[in-house]
């Protein structure tokens, strides 16, 4: 159905052509004898030739008056000041280009792999052969409250801490990992404020030595833990119920954020004033375009 | 008249010159922005803003046809005031039709007449085809002004309009067939040598 539809308009438009002399000779020799031979385009053919002669018809109307210019006229418009119509419409469309560049190269960017650059690890690595030193056993104990006790012990190398929780909670939502290291034993001369019954956490020793203080926390705190996160964050506290947001955490630990690029940011900024500027000169555009 | 001298008198600076092209192509401006629009005070402004446009860009003219250079201007001003009534439209004086008659009867028609002292069925057949053009899309309606209308070959309607002949073959064909559809409905308005044979039985 449509092959023929689309066969009638190119036939129209041959039969238009031909009526006006406008078909290539050899095309107008193939038609001039299909017509002698298909009357219904012969047909159809007189019906064009009908309805240009109809529109042909039309007279051909004389201006009113003269439009003739005169320098006041040519003056006036050139002293009208340029609408700003056209430089906001470029400005937008430009801004619009670049944001979509942008976008695509961020998007490109973001598919390398992040390496951590030595910089990045090294006040880690360092602290850790240093604590190991003077200190290369667990650091942080947690003294485990008796049953419905409100409070609980932390201790770090450099201070402590009373984080109030609910123990059962705790245990329940421990990770496996630390279950394990919660039942290894330690010797009783390396805990500092343990008492009977004692928590050790023992999961990542070298982790641990980086926990400096460990401020107390308010209510609230579902559970404490040390967890480790993608191989260099200590992660202390975490309420699971807002969410698993981080309570606590090594003061040497790596900001998560810092391990942005540093071009993350500066794109950001450039995004949202290009984003600004094609919104901006766009609505301006169209606002002056609907006024004029 | 040398064009080409009129020309260069004009961009040296001689309004006058420029002038006598202008009295040589306003009735052309006019017909063609009378039958693009429809209406005779907006072709009055467009033919008017053509020739100053025209004036001041005059350097940019860069030999050719004069005639398709300044049609061109023409067509772009009639772009530029459908676009204005599309952002702003304008709705007609609607007659008091009691009988319920619609804008597309002839009585409508006729007293869309350009010309109202003039015969009334010529009259009548005049504005059934305006009406018919009216109704085109844009670009359809443009060529077959200037092919139709104004008599343009091809090769000058597609400069005029900025496309290709093929564009100009398939959008004159499409606006013919589309026209013809349209007078269908007042066939007993056409003269007899316009009428099919089947539409008068």
């Amino acid at each position: 159905m449509r092959k023929t539809e689309r066969q009638r308009a190119r036939e129209l438009e041959i039969l238009s052509a031909y009526l006006d002399g406008a078909l290539h000779p050899s095309d107008h020799q193939d038609l001039a004898a299909r017509l002698q031979r298909e009357p219904e385009l012969q047909e159809r053919l007189e019906q064009l030739r009908r309805i240009k002669l109809t529109v042909g018809y039309l007279p051909h109307l004389r201006a009113p008056r003269h439009y003739t210019l005169t320098p006041e006229m040519v003056t006036l418009r050139k002293q009208k000041k340029p609408p700003m119509i056209r430089p906001l419409r470029l400005a937008s469309a430009l801004a619009a280009i670049l944001l979509v560049v942008l976008f695509g190269a961020e998007t490109l960017l973001s598919r390398v792999p992040l390496t951590r650059t030595p910089l990045d690890s090294a006040p880690m690595m360092k602290a850790v052969e240093i604590t190991d030193e003077v200190r290369p056993k667990p650091l942080i104990i947690w003294q485990q409250p008796a049953m419905g006790s409100a409070e609980a012990q932390f201790a770090g190398r450099g201070g402590n801490a009373a984080v109030t929780m609910d123990s059962a909670v705790m245990v329940e939502s421990m990770p496996d990992e630390m279950e394990i290291a919660v039942e290894q034993d330690m010797p009783a001369e390396e805990l500092t404020l343990a008492a009977a019954p004692e928590v050790i956490l023992d999961a990542a020793p070298e982790i641990m030595l980086e926990a400096e203080i460990i401020s107390s926390t308010g209510a609230g705190v579902d559970t404490l833990g040390i967890v480790e996160e993608a191989d260099m964050h200590l992660i202390l506290g975490i309420n699971l119920e807002q969410g698993g947001e981080i309570i606590q955490r090594s003061g040497d630990s790596i900001d998560l954020l810092a391990t942005q690029p540093a071009w993350r940011p500066i794109l950001r900024a450039l995004q949202i004033a290009l984003g600004i500027i094609a919104l901006g000169s766009g609505l301006a555009w169209w606002l002056l375009s609907r006024r004029l | 008249m040398d064009e080409g001298a009129l020309i260069q008198e004009a961009l040296d600076g001689d309004l006058n010159a420029f002038n006598t092209l202008v009295l040589h192509y306003q009735d052309m401006a006019y017909n063609v922005a009378y039958r693009i629009l429809g209406e005779p005070g907006a072709a009055d402004d467009a033919a008017q803003e053509s020739f100053i446009s025209a004036y001041l860009k005059l350097h940019q003219y860069r030999g050719g046809s004069f005639k398709a250079w300044l049609l061109r201007i023409v067509t772009n001003s009639c772009y530029d005031e459908l676009r204005r009534r599309q952002r702003q439209p304008v709705v007609p004086l609607t007659p008091d039709l009691p009988d319920g008659e619609t804008l597309e009867d002839p009585y409508w028609i006729k007293d869309e007449a350009p010309t109202p002292e003039e015969h009334s069925e010529r009259a009548e057949l005049q504005a059934a085809i305006q009406n018919c053009i009216n109704k085109l899309d844009q670009k359809f309606r443009i060529i077959l002004v200037l092919v139709d209308v104004e008599g343009l070959d091809y090769d000058t309607a597609a400069e005029v309009a900025s496309t290709k002949v093929g564009t100009v073959k398939s959008r004159l064909a499409r606006a013919r067939a589309r026209v013809q559809d349209c007078l269908q409905e007042f066939w007993e308005l056409l003269p007899e040598i316009f009428r099919h044979k089947d539409e008068e039985t």
